[in-house]
């Protein structure tokens, strides 16, 4: 019989589900103070800064 | 909070754009970033986040392993269902003096956070939603029925990429049940929130199982073929699917029926095997996605020379569950540029 292996190389934190972008602004804040976010043009006219 | 935009990020990430944003940005001195968008813009991301930590060319960062140490803390938010950038260790960039793509993958690339938000998908158009759930498919099944290696001490140190293993088969099943439900409403109708959901599930959960088994020859064929045509990645990953599937089937029986089973069909072993390669060809028809190599426009003198280039992607030929040389890589490729998948039947 094949030995048992298993590897999983993940993020520290994975969250799904609808409106959970609300989230980012808070997390962003427990891990930096001076964020860059890179996106592009299609992204932008949408796009709304978090408090 | 201090936040700058950087909204220039281009289709393909041409590897000027990413030194380009790493100049702008230079000043604000960023000590998070985030990417939202698609493949490309999750990919600047991590390719910004290396540049800030460790300077330099990206050209020294190509391959594997090659990335020194941790980098800057990246957010990654998908808003396509398709890449699983968002999880995993690789970023794709286009080295234009070049002419070519270039992976680069290390597991310092893997984003410290991952938020999937499917309403965050409800725009995205038809073609885009298919292509991206496409690729999707294709991360689940090459990771799935990838090569299972020698398990030894080293194995996930010396690797990125471990190939098949019990953890990845969860996500990768996961991933398949949700695409067979949910691909084909999700093209048709991109309002459809519960559609949008199960696809953005299952592109996390593809990307959660190919960012430690890795993919295979689809991938291989694919690099050339997109450097040829200008063709998006995932039309021409899922293109090829079928085709490397019937050449695969043989060594791939019980994957494949365990995948049958998943998605809801039912039959011994032998005719999952069968009936697999069918469902997923029948799929990729549904969403619109191309039949032949032909049609992508590959140039017909081309076939040898794309089998010939695929074989160089020695990581992804040695992930292939069948072994692969160079004549099985050129009947894969004359069948999936004429359409003839019964000509690799056995």
């Amino acid at each position: 019989m094949l030995q048992l292996f298993g590897a999983l190389r993940l993020p520290a934190s994975v969250i799904f589900g609808s409106g959970q972008r609300a989230a980012l602004g808070m997390m962003t804040a427990q891990i930096g103070s001076r964020a860059l976010i890179c996106t592009d043009a299609r992204m932008v006219p949408t796009w709304k800064p978090m408090a | 909070m201090k936040t700058k935009v950087y909204d220039s990020t281009e289709a393909d990430l041409p590897i000027e754009g990413i030194s380009g944003c790493v100049t702008e940005c230079a000043d604000f001195n960023p000590d998070v970033v985030l990417g939202i968008g698609g493949g490309s813009c999750m990919d600047m991301a991590k390719c910004v986040a290396v540049l800030l930590k460790h300077g330099g060319s990206l050209r020294d960062y190509y391959g594997e392993n090659k990335i020194p140490g941790p980098v800057a803390p990246v957010i990654a938010v998908p808003t396509t269902a398709g890449t699983g950038s968002e999880v995993t260790p690789v970023a794709v960039i286009a080295d234009t003096e070049r002419g070519t793509k270039v992976g680069i993958s290390s597991p310092y690339l893997i984003p410290r956070i991952a938020v999937c938000d499917p309403e965050m998908t409800l725009t995205c158009p038809p073609g885009l939603t298919a292509v991206s759930g496409a690729d999707a498919l294709t991360h689940a099944i090459e990771s799935f029925t990838a090569a299972a290696r020698e398990v030894t001490p080293d194995l996930t140190v010396k690797n990125v990429f471990v190939g098949k293993n019990v953890l990845s088969d969860t996500f990768g099943l996961l991933a398949l049940k949700n695409i067979f439900k949910a691909l084909r409403t999700a093209v048709k109708d991109g309002k459809n929130i519960e559609a949008r959901e199960q696809m953005m599930l299952a592109s996390l959960a593809a990307g959660c199982a190919f960012g430690a088994a890795g993919t295979a020859a689809a991938h291989a064929i694919q690099y050339p073929v997109g450097n040829e045509t200008h063709t998006p990645h995932g039309m021409g990953v899922a293109l090829l699917m079928p085709y490397v599937m019937e050449f695969n089937r043989p060594t791939c029986v019980s994957c494949f029926a365990e995948i049958g089973r998943v998605i809801g069909l039912s039959g011994s072993d032998e005719e999952l095997s069968h009936k697999l390669i069918d469902e997923v060809a029948s799929l990729l028809k549904d969403i619109g996605i191309p039949v032949t190599l032909k049609e992508l426009g590959l140039p017909e003198n081309k076939q040898d020379w794309t089998a010939e280039s695929a074989m160089g992607a020695a990581r992804l030929v040695n992930n292939n569950p069948r072994k692969l040389d160079v004549d099985a890589m050129k009947a894969i490729t004359r069948a999936a540029f004429s359409g003839d998948r019964a000509a690799l039947a056995s």
